[in-house]
């Protein structure tokens, strides 16, 4: 791998035909053709991928967080018009019992978007709620408690098809095909991360990703394997989710502390809104059990 | 360990949240009913605890996951 070497904008080289340089000072890639710079700018700075070697734990009693990821049709993230609305979302999580997750107007709304819940308030069997329904209960095979999943709903904008994808496996555990208007749609104000319906979940999540874009054809790059099970988080980088919650690797994280405001640092990151995950209640923990 | 305790409502007041574990009034859950939330630490019981039952965290689960914290209705 060659390295382009660097110039400020207060001290450029001299030209010189084809000179290409990366300037230090606003990070954008010059190209000289003899006379003048020619500069290539980035869209956008994702940070740097540290690894992973944090998650996040939720104690089952009142912890959880939040971020108001706003899907309604006046300014949301999802496209404005019913008929454009593509979405992905991935994430790795091991629970234990408990709520898992909830794109809502509040915590305990009755007319959620999306819900990832137990059957019941004790269970262990996991349902899906989504356009409108509970849709798809996962067998012990497809979510395994106590172990580590990944999980990924996507929507498609052309035929409005949802899928849902458990542990890198490309055959959906499930497909709807909606009619053209997302159901609830005034009532995707929030995600909630280990709790929904029922209250709160004792789980870890890991690496959450959301894009408002059908990822489905990058099942395996998100997974990080092309064999269904053996896949572990990957550098999304390259994927650009327009959110991305590393849950600890890009934080001042330690084994055990408090997980208070996690960094967005996906695509949406530099814009005028930050989508941090923040606490929502109780206090979850960082650990360094993860995938 | 995180150890845990039930309170009145009316007794939020009376938590030194720089001696527990969640945040502050904002973060507490609360009974269906309103009428208690619960406080969790680790370490010593706080002074302005004492008194109070200490729970583990098997046991708090298994009281919150009762019809006086968790509602069953079915969406």
């Amino acid at each position: 791998m060659s390295t382009l070497t660097t110039h400020t904008t207060a001290s450029r080289d001299s030209h010189s035909i084809g000179l290409c340089k990366f300037n230090t000072t606003s990070k954008a890639i010059e190209v000289s053709d003899g006379n003048s710079w020619y500069i290539y700018d980035y869209d956008q700075f994702l940070g740097s991928y540290t690894g992973n070697s944090y998650a996040v734990s939720y104690d089952g009693t009142d912890d959880y967080h939040t971020v108001a990821l706003d899907g309604t049709s006046t300014g949301g993230v999802l496209a404005s018009s019913d008929t454009d609305i593509a979405l992905t979302l991935s994430f790795w999580f091991k629970p234990s019992g408990g709520d898992i997750f909830g794109w809502q107007d509040t915590p305990t709304s009755t007319s959620p978007t999306i819900l990832f819940t137990p059957q019941n308030a004790s269970g262990t069997t996991y349902s899906l709620y989504y356009a409108g329904a509970y849709r798809h209960t996962f067998s012990s095979s497809e979510i395994v408690v106590g172990s580590w999943n990944h999980f990924m709903i996507t929507r498609t904008a052309s035929t409005n098809t949802w899928s849902i994808f458990c542990n890198g496996n490309s055959t959906p555990v499930d497909t709807f095909v909606q009619t053209n208007s997302l159901s609830n749609r005034a009532n995707m104000t929030n995600m909630y991360f280990s709790s929904a319906y029922y209250g709160h979940g004792q789980n870890v999540f890991d690496e959450i990703a959301f894009w408002n874009s059908d990822q489905s054809s990058n099942l395996s790059t998100i997974y990080g394997s092309s064999t269904p099970g053996s896949g572990s988080p990957v550098d999304l980088t390259s994927s650009q989710p327009y959110c991305w919650w590393r849950m600890g690797d890009n934080e001042s994280a330690s084994n055990g502390s408090a997980a208070g405001t996690i960094t967005n640092t996906g695509t949406s990151s530099t814009g005028s809104t930050n989508y941090d995950l923040t606490v929502g209640g109780g206090s979850p923990t960082y650990t360094n059990s993860v995938v | 360990m995180r150890t845990y305790c039930i309170i009145h409502s009316s007794e939020v007041s009376s938590v030194d949240f720089d001696q527990v574990l969640q945040a502050d009034e904002d973060k507490l859950r609360y009974s269906l009913d309103g009428t208690k939330t619960f406080i969790k630490y680790e370490g010593t019981q706080p002074f302005f605890l004492l008194g109070k039952t200490e729970y583990t965290h098997e046991e708090i689960l298994s009281i919150l996951s009762g019809s006086e914290w968790t509602s069953d209705e079915i969406i």
